[in-house]
């Protein structure tokens, strides 16, 4: 057969690459800056877009979205066209692939940076962007798929079959988790509610770990690392199981985030089963990466590309091993709500993704610019400096969650809590919190090191924007297998069947966990006196939801001693029926909120408190690490969105009465008067109308409807 | 009809059960399929992203589109 001649598209790889240098410096920044506020909470300059609570998403999804979401582009475009002898399928799906991704990334931003979210971790997006990211994903995969299509390799190697259930993964978790009603073209309501929400929610969240954050990037592994090394992956067998096992297990662990919470037992369970089953796939992809190496070590002395993916690698197998014992129900009462998942995640994302991402364009942009990179000591540099950055940001998040942790356990010999102020086992580990910053400051000083040493090298060189290439076409042949080929091997030049399969396989485990949910009544057991949220409560939780409360303080007491004692009654799965969305919240970087408003509990505080606290907390709290949200205080309560959002919730069925919405704003003005009225027996003069009071009506709210004697029924949801 | 059908299952927690036993069925399966896969596959497959191209850190001036 004839040889064809064709042109890699490095421009495409060349703009990714930038994008995640550029976007990965910004995340990083907002991380550091986020660190900072524990320290001096008014380093937030008590201005609304800077606030812990907004601020938090932005680094997230940053890091998450655009700095690794660029990173996987980057490998995806560079490898894919290698690896199908193919060009991209087109450059013009190329450029708005690219360019639609960025315009989220800074759509995102800005909408995080003013309050507009949906509340719910890594998926905070609004419903227009959210429905942004599932075009610019089609594109992606269109891209992706027409040029796996005009292939001129008949197999199409394992670190494909990894960006093929990427995509398919990311797109179903992304739709089905981001479903909601609008109110209006900036707010709406996710259409699950309570556990059921947190279930979907955690279902998406942990496999955005795993389908962003992991697959994509063991196929880079499974290319750049031989590369690299200059080596064939230690074993192709060992990739197939690794692939296949990976892909049906992880999509069941999500519950594993909502241990001991009241998510019904048996979902909690499959999560801690198939969370500790996945070690072994895990470890599998590890070992495959790291055996890739043998009798290529000495070269990992030589290649700071190695270093960087050695390191990476191993923080693959820490993080995929401590996954799975933090989803053990005891380690998880530990991990949960501390800094632990904050060190867990970071292992991950510095290590795995970070060094990874680093090794990939270290080796990557002399390639395309056709030269050398410009310091390998300086890449070494960045390698140590990055290294014990990582060291120094982990470490003192495990001290101080344990120390924590333990504090929150410690009862004396009384058997009351020696720490019942939440404040002093959060300023006890002050000194862990310098520390990270610390970590995270030298990460970051690390990644502005390879941005000048990259920018050098493209300096010295000349991209290279088309690079030829020639293969002959592919020979047709029988569909059906030949003889002596095995069924995988068949499968391999299969695609469109390799992706349906791929599908076939996640949805097993979605099924299962999510259908049953919804359907099974007795998961979710009603109590008849909880009823809806009055509408100055739906507004104050939409303020809750807004400022991202939820990123500081859970509403989820578990069902220990010492969180009873702290808090009050263990939550129930019924008790949150009419939360859309769910607000348990993941860390508790300030007490836990589910049962504020009870008034015999040992945490209650008057209106006055809270009026006050949301003013300048430091001024009732002196060591206090939380912001103030002056801004509450002053602005008005927008209540001309109070008839739609009933609306909405009705049609999401909450049992307002019919017709509710037009008088929904009498009842509003009138429960805001009796709240106006009672700071004024305090000696505080505020109207009514003011944000701060639709708060305060909603954190008064929480936790009481069980407290309250035998409600008269509002029909519960059925 | 789903819906009946489910609501009414008893004893919701045998689903573990259930989605253990179809993994290690399903695993089962893709590891003796793997094992009998013959080595000659294995080799080329290995080969595969190092055959791609002729360069590791440096393209040919030939190889550059005018």
């Amino acid at each position: 057969m004839e040889n064809q001649t064709f042109y890699y598209d490095n421009r495409i790889v060349k703009n990714f690459a930038f994008a995640t240098l550029f976007w990965g410096l910004i995340g990083m920044l907002v991380g550091l800056y986020a660190a900072l506020q524990f320290l001096w909470p008014d380093l937030s300059f008590q201005i609304p877009y800077t606030t812990f609570g907004r601020i938090r998403p932005i680094h997230t999804n940053a890091v998450i979205f655009a700095f690794v979401g660029n990173g996987i582009f980057t490998g995806v475009y560079y490898s894919l066209q290698r690896l199908t002898k193919a060009r991209m399928f087109s450059d013009v799906l190329s450029k708005i692939h690219f360019w639609g991704w960025q315009l989220i990334i800074v759509f995102a931003a800005l909408s995080f940076a003013f309050g507009i979210t949906t509340g719910k971790e890594y998926a905070e997006l609004e419903w227009p962007i959210d429905i942004l990211v599932a075009g610019i994903w089609v594109v992606f995969g269109w891209n992706m798929f027409g040029t796996i299509l005009k292939r001129r390799v008949r197999h199409i190697y394992v670190a494909i079959w990894f960006y093929i259930a990427t995509f398919v993964t990311v797109a179903i978790l992304h739709i089905v988790n981001s479903l909601a009603i609008p109110v209006d073209l900036l707010k709406s309501y996710p259409i699950y509610a309570g556990v059921q929400d947190a279930l979907v929610q955690w279902w998406y969240g942990h496999n955005a770990v795993a389908f962003f954050l992991t697959t994509p990037y063991l196929g880079l592994m499974y290319y750049f690392l031989p590369k690299a090394a200059n080596r064939p992956v230690f074993s192709y067998k060992l990739s197939i199981i690794h692939f296949w096992a990976l892909i049906f297990l992880y999509i069941w662990a999500g519950p594993h985030h909502l241990l001991n919470s009241s998510l019904p037992d048996w979902a909690q369970s499959l999560g801690t089963v198939f969370s500790i089953m996945l070690i072994a796939p895990s470890w599998g992809g590890m070992v495959n990466g790291l055996l890739t190496l043998r009798g290529a070590w000495d070269k990992v002395r030589e290649e700071p590309v190695l270093k960087f993916m050695v390191v990476a690698v191993t923080a693959y197998g820490m993080s995929t091993f401590e996954g799975p014992m933090m989803s053990l129900k005891a380690v998880n009462a530990i991990s949960h709500f501390t800094d632990w998942t904050v060190a867990h995640a970071h292992i991950g994302a510095l290590g795995w993704n970070g060094f990874l991402t680093f090794g990939v364009l270290y080796w990557l942009i002399p390639v395309i610019f056709n030269t050398k990179l410009y310091s390998k000591k300086l890449a070494n540099a960045h390698f140590w400096i990055g290294t014990l950055g990582i060291i120094f940001y982990a470490v003192p998040l495990y001290w101080g969650a344990v120390t924590q942790f333990l504090m929150w356990k410690e009862f004396t010999p009384d058997g009351i809590l020696r720490y019942p102020n939440f404040l002093e086992t959060v300023t006890q580990i002050m000194p862990m919190y310098a520390g990270r910053a610390i970590g995270g400051a030298l990460y970051i000083t690390g990644a502005i090191l390879a941005i000048y040493n990259i920018a050098k090298t493209v300096k010295s060189g000349k991209l290279v924007a088309d690079e030829a290439a020639s293969a002959p076409a592919l020979a047709a042949i029988a569909s059906t297998r030949s003889q002596g080929e095995s069924k995988h091997r068949w499968l391999e030049r299969k695609p469109i069947l390799f992706l349906i399969l791929s599908l076939v396989v996640i949805l097993i485990g979605g099924l299962f966990e999510i259908v049953p949910m919804y359907l099974i009544k007795s998961n979710v057991p009603s109590i008849a006196s909880v009823l809806p949220y009055t509408p100055l409560e739906l507004q104050g939780r939409d303020i809750y939801v807004r400022e991202g409360c939820y990123t500081c303080h859970s509403q989820m007491i578990r069902p220990f001693r010492s969180e009873t004692e702290r808090y009050g009654e263990y939550s129930k799965a019924g008790e949150f029926v009419y939360d859309h969305p769910f607000q348990f919240g993941s860390k508790r970087n300030g007490p836990d909120l589910a049962r504020e408003g009870v008034k015999t509990s040992r945490q209650y505080k008057p209106n006055s408190w809270h009026y006050n606290h949301f003013g300048n907390p430091q001024k009732l709290n002196a060591q206090s690490i939380m912001p103030s949200f002056k801004w509450l205080l002053v602005n008005d309560l927008d209540i001309s969105t109070t008839p739609k959002k009933i609306r909405v919730m009705q049609t999401l069925g909450v049992p307002y009465p019919a017709g509710y919405d037009t008088r929904a704003n009498d009842d509003l003005m009138k429960q805001a008067q009796m709240i106006a009225d009672d700071l004024k027996t305090a000696g505080i003069n505020t109207a009514p109308n003011k944000e701060v009071i639709a708060l305060i009506a909603y954190v008064q709210r929480l936790g009481t409807d069980i407290t309250k004697p035998g409600v008269a029924a509002i029909t519960p949801k059925q | 009809m789903i819906r009946q059908i489910l609501s009414s299952i008893e004893g919701v927690e045998l689903y573990s059960i259930l989605a253990l036993v179809l993994f290690l069925l399903f695993f089962s399966v893709m590891l003796i399929h793997t094992l009998r896969i013959p080595k000659t596959e294995e080799e080329s497959f290995s080969q595969l992203p190092l055959g791609e191209d002729n360069h590791t850190q440096s393209i040919p001036e030939n190889d550059i589109k005018k």
